[in-house]
């Protein structure tokens, strides 16, 4: 399998009047063509932010740093004209709320047709009959009618497969979902990830799928990297990832999803504390003040990224399960 | 004539003559209580059950008084008449023994009488305890309900229970107009015991946001009662109603939104205080102290800050001492986790136990998520549509799913385990319009198991298990 994106030692940092906020630390990963990768973080751990870097969606103040390599070639060095015409046909994005992330004054034909238009150059009937073609596909009951409909008019998961009917509407070869579920009931969010799963392996697509609920990606990614305070603190393919993980972060994420085998009653294990003040650079872990393992160690040295061996890398000196 | 006939021809006679004035009441009586134990059709029943002593009236003055002269001249032509107004050697009943027939076939019939008193007049105490109940120290069920399981959208109601609210056959509707009507809740009846907390569970647009403000009189329903600590605030007025508001609090899905942004938190939470004129500037400045210090945040730090300086989880800590400020009855929670993340999310579920074991509140708690009211709740009420569909503690939901949409939600939850294939009890589509819900069972339309009746009949709560009550026609 080819190597779709690579990003190495990538750093964004925003200036803010407080300072400089670094929200992305030194990330590198890799994913191939029709591959899926979860990032998995508490919010403000710089999930979005990664995934908008690489898009390059971030506003002015941020500052990018490190290699972003999409095919093989460098997003960083490219004119930000060069970038928007890799959008649509090669990277697409799904936004986490799909209340505002339609346009509330135009109708969906026109929002659907859009990218069919200006990107593949279709004419508008061509285009009508394409968009109504990726409307049944995302399993919108009457298509037709949906064409002439404003988004106020639809639920919230209807909204969201309209925007991911947009989204894969020029067949990108990576698709990044940004919290595609989050604002969606339970029920509606699984019929939403199966979708894209299809829709993945249809068009072979390679897929970021940005959440904070690591029981959304265990069922539809291969690779997992899990971020904390804009470090990628353990990274490893899904199954090894779950039948052997090595981060106390990872392990306390999983804890703390309230299952419907826990009787009724028992007290959710929380992560005590927040996220490090993000303006600050301060030494050692940066799990280190929530961490139940702490040792001075931890305190003063910051853990480089280990391999573990099986595509398994974290950021720990004294990994769960030894070693 | 009779006297005549021989021994067995009479002994049949003054059977006939004493069963059919019994029969006459009976009858239309029994009838009435078969029909009165289903909702649709109750009103004709109680009627039947009305008008039997007045058949019975009219039989016997038709039969004594109209025919009583003709009567006896010819067996054949009235054997009826002569049957009942003659005793069985054929000499013409006194009108005393007559009448005494009469009154012996309509007090048989107002027996079961009792339970139709009961029904039109439900008399409860303070305690929410049947008057009927107590002086007849018996448990008196509705009218019909001992005829079958009972049937009813009320089936999972306790009345014996130290109820402090209770919701009956509460329905709200948006009018839009265009003789379009949102029937956003329908009929839905629940009872909420001192201390429990109760889960209400569904897809967006069941309408479970909507009965937690209706519960608040945000705005009224359009029918229905709502006791909340024995007064009915459907029908207090403005003033009586904004008394009643410090006992029953609310904490919104929101965190950001449902606090103002320009207010820093002292002033949020100062604001109800004030308001309720509890106590001067000191002792609201300690009360505001314990209250943060409850939530877990460090008074000294928040009390200046603004909400637009919190993330989610700390703004729904600050909403929560909100919440407790004026020293609720009874909170109700919409979604107050579904913004947060999942570490948050725990801490704020941790969090709500803890301040309902220290305060001593009663909770509800509306959720979308099987899994997170698993944990917090005693009692989960399932709602799709409008109406209720099941009713169970939550270990006993999750372990003994009945209801095919309860299974559904139960098939939604992600499994945080790559190796577990979800069991694929998925349901598809989504929920049909609530301006148009459709016949019978609402789920119908989305359900694996649908069948004629389904669409027919609407199913009633039943109760299943101990405690477990569901409103399905092909239960799993």
């Amino acid at each position: 399998m080819s190597t779709l994106l690579k990003l190495e030692e990538l750093t964004v940092s925003f200036s803010t009047p407080r300072g400089e906020l670094r929200a992305v630390r030194g990330v590198t990963l890799e994913l191939n063509a029709g591959e899926s990768l979860g990032v998995v973080g508490e919010s403000g751990s710089g999930k979005t932010v990664l995934s908008r870097a690489t898009m390059g969606l971030l506003p002015g103040t941020a500052t990018r740093t490190g290699k972003i390599l999409y095919q093989g070639e460098d997003l960083m060095e490219k004119t930000p004209v060069e970038v928007r015409d890799l959008w649509g046909t090669g990277m697409a994005m799904i936004f986490q709320d799909p209340m505002t992330a339609l346009n509330p004054v135009r109708r969906i034909g026109s929002q659907v047709t859009e990218s069919l238009i200006h990107r593949l150059g279709m004419g508008k009937a061509e285009a009508r009959e394409k968009a109504l073609e990726l409307l049944k596909r995302v399993r919108i009951p009457d298509p037709e009618a949906m064409l002439r409909k404003f988004p106020y008019q639809l639920s919230g998961g209807m909204r969201q497969r309209i925007m991911i009917a947009i989204a894969v509407s020029c067949k990108p070869e990576l698709l990044f979902a940004d919290e595609p579920t989050t604002a969606l009931d339970v029920t509606v969010q699984a019929q939403v990830l199966d979708l894209l799963s299809e829709l993945r392996t249809e068009f072979n697509m390679g897929m970021i799928l940005v959440t904070h609920d690591l029981g959304v990606v265990a069922g539809h990614t291969d690779k997992i990297a899990v971020m904390y305070a804009g470090h990628l603190v353990e990274y490893a393919p899904t199954k090894e990832l779950f039948a052997n993980m090595k981060m106390p972060y990872t392990e306390a994420l999983l804890k703390s999803i309230p299952r419907l085998e826990t009787l009724t009653g028992t007290r959710l294990p929380v992560i005590e504390g927040r996220l490090p003040d993000p303006t600050k650079d301060e030494p050692g872990c940066s799990f280190a003040n929530r961490c139940p393992y702490v040792t001075d160690k931890c305190r003063n040295e910051s853990p480089p990224l280990t391999d573990g061996g099986n595509g398994h890398f974290y950021r720990c000196f004294f990994p769960i399960g030894g070693k | 004539m009779l006297d005549k006939a021989p021994y067995g021809k009479r002994f049949l006679a003054f059977l006939v003559d004493n069963l059919i004035l019994g029969a006459s009441n009976l009858l239309p009586l029994g009838l009435g209580l078969i029909l009165a134990s289903s909702d649709a059709i109750r009103p004709v029943g109680i009627a039947l059950m009305i008008i039997s002593p007045v058949t019975t009236l009219g039989f016997f003055v038709w039969n004594f008084v109209l025919r009583q002269g003709r009567t006896g001249q010819s067996v054949g032509k009235s054997m009826f008449a002569i049957r009942l107004v003659r005793s069985t050697d054929g000499q013409p009943l006194g009108p005393g023994v007559a009448f005494g027939r009469y009154i012996l076939g309509v007090v048989l019939g107002l027996i079961p009488f009792f339970n139709l008193v009961d029904y039109l007049f439900p008399l409860f105490d303070k305690k929410g305890q049947r008057v009927v109940d107590k002086i007849l120290k018996t448990q008196v069920t509705p009218i019909g309900s001992f005829l079958t399981v009972t049937p009813s959208s009320k089936a999972h109601m306790r009345p014996e229970g130290d109820r402090i609210l209770v919701v009956n056959d509460l329905t709200v509707e948006f009018n839009l107009g265009k003789d379009k009507v949102v029937k956003a809740v329908s009929g839905v009846s629940f009872d909420l015991v001192r201390g429990e907390t109760l889960a209400i569970v569904g897809e967006s647009g069941c309408g479970k946001s909507t009965l937690g403000k209706a519960i608040l009189q945000l705005p009224k329903p359009t029918s229905g009662s709502v006791e909340f600590l024995s007064k009915d605030l459907t029908k207090l007025t403005g003033d009586e109603l904004r008394d009643m508001r410090p006992a029953m609090q609310m904490i919104f899905q929101d965190p950001i939104s449902s606090l103002d942004p320009r207010l820093p938190v002292s002033e949020v939470l100062a604001e109800p205080l004030r308001v309720w004129n509890k106590g001067n500037q000191v002792e609201i400045d300690a009360k505001i102290d314990e209250l943060l210090n409850a939530v877990n945040l460090d008074p000294a730090v928040v009390r200046d800050r603004r909400s637009y300086e919190f993330s989610g989880g700390q703004c729904q800590r600050i909403s929560i001492a909100r919440s407790l400020a004026l020293d609720p009855t009874m909170i109700i929670c919409d979604e107050p986790v579904s913004a947060l993340d999942v570490s948050v999310q725990a801490q704020i579920l941790n969090l709500l136990q803890d301040m309902k074991d220290r305060y001593g509140l009663t909770l509800i708690f509306i959720s979308h998520d099987l899994a997170v009211v698993k944990t917090i709740s005693t009692r989960v009420m399932v709602m799709y549509l409008g109406k209720v569909c099941e009713v169970a503690t939550p270990d006993e939901l999750y372990q003994n799913t009945k209801h095919h949409y309860t299974k559904a939600l139960v098939g939604s939850v992600p499994i945080p385990d790559p190796t577990v294939k979800r069991s694929g009890n998925l349901i598809l589509g989504e929920p049909p319009s609530p301006m148009n819900p459709p016949s019978g069972c609402r789920f119908r339309t989305r359900c694996p198991m649908a069948s004629e009746q389904c669409a027919n009949e609407e199913p009633q709560l039943r109760e299943v298990a101990p405690g477990h009550f569901v409103a399905c026609h092909h239960p799993a």
